[in-house]
């Protein structure tokens, strides 16, 4: 199996070396690799499922699909992305399996002029999560995700939570860059809006 | 641009507001893990997607 090839003077990511003998064979180097992104791939997964029993599942299907895959990574990306790339697929087929007879892809509802415009002007309180217990915040960010067209949500866990520049987002998504700063806009002003309901400064009253 | 946007925000509540609400929206949801990864859980999932790719 062949190895990625890479210019003498380009700074070399150190996951190449590891993913070239993976390769061919060795899955100690391999095992290096699932221990690196386990939890950041977890963390997308559950994520976007909104489920942890499917979010165990992406994470180990996405691993085992990578590693089947690996002959196919030219190293154009980083292998962390082109694994991001291949959990995304994994969690919006797992979200697709849960709604039956629809499909689930990130063009889905992306349309909606939902926050497009920010309309809810209300500051926040100083410390907003200190109004709800542990279990009632984890249910309010819970829906109010869940509440997110996949399309944005999907770019939201991505750029915002788990930190991939809006290039590397736009590679694991197949999308433009312009496509993703649109999403992204759009993402965080619903989830804005959303929240305000919980948040905003008159308290818990206001909200539904 | 950088100079006319930091003009406005000096005398727009309303984008200040904005701002810095879709800031602690972002900071919430960084900071927030829906399930954690238990150690346990997370070894049971690594000796079970190495077990699968030993037999590839």
């Amino acid at each position: 199996m062949s190895t990625i090839q890479t210019q003498g003077t380009e700074e070399v990511h150190p996951d190449v070396a590891l993913v070239n003998l993976a390769r061919q064979g060795d899955t100690a180097a391999y095992e290096k690799l699932v221990r690196q992104y386990d939890r950041q791939i977890f963390r997308i997964a559950q994520h976007i499922t909104q489920n942890r029993e499917d979010a165990e599942d992406v994470v180990q299907d996405a691993f085992l699909k990578a590693y089947e895959k690996l002959d196919q990574f030219q190293g154009n990306s980083k292998f962390y992305t082109w694994l991001v790339r291949i959990a995304v697929n994994e969690s919006l087929m797992r979200l697709r399996k849960r709604r039956t007879g629809k499909m689930v892809s990130i063009d889905e509802d992306v349309e909606t002029e939902e926050g497009s415009m920010p309309r809810d002007l209300a500051d926040w309180s100083p410390d907003p999560e200190a109004q709800y217990g542990q279990s009632e915040m984890a249910d309010i960010l819970r829906k109010t995700i869940q509440g997110l067209p996949p399309g944005f949500r999907v770019v939201f866990v991505l750029r915002d939570v788990d930190g991939l520049s809006t290039e590397e987002t736009a590679e694991s998504l197949g999308l433009s860059i312009p496509a993703v700063k649109s999403r992204l806009l759009r993402a965080r002003l619903q989830l804005r809006e959303r929240l305000s309901r919980y948040f905003r400064k008159n308290g818990k009253d206001g909200a539904k | 641009m950088r100079a006319d946007l930091e003009e406005h925000m000096r005398g727009c509540e309303h984008c200040v507001v904005t701002l810095s609400t879709t800031r602690k929206t972002i900071e919430i949801y960084k900071k927030h893990e829906i399930y954690p990864l238990p150690d346990a859980m997370r070894e049971r999932l690594q000796k079970a997607i190495l077990a699968k790719c030993k037999k590839c």
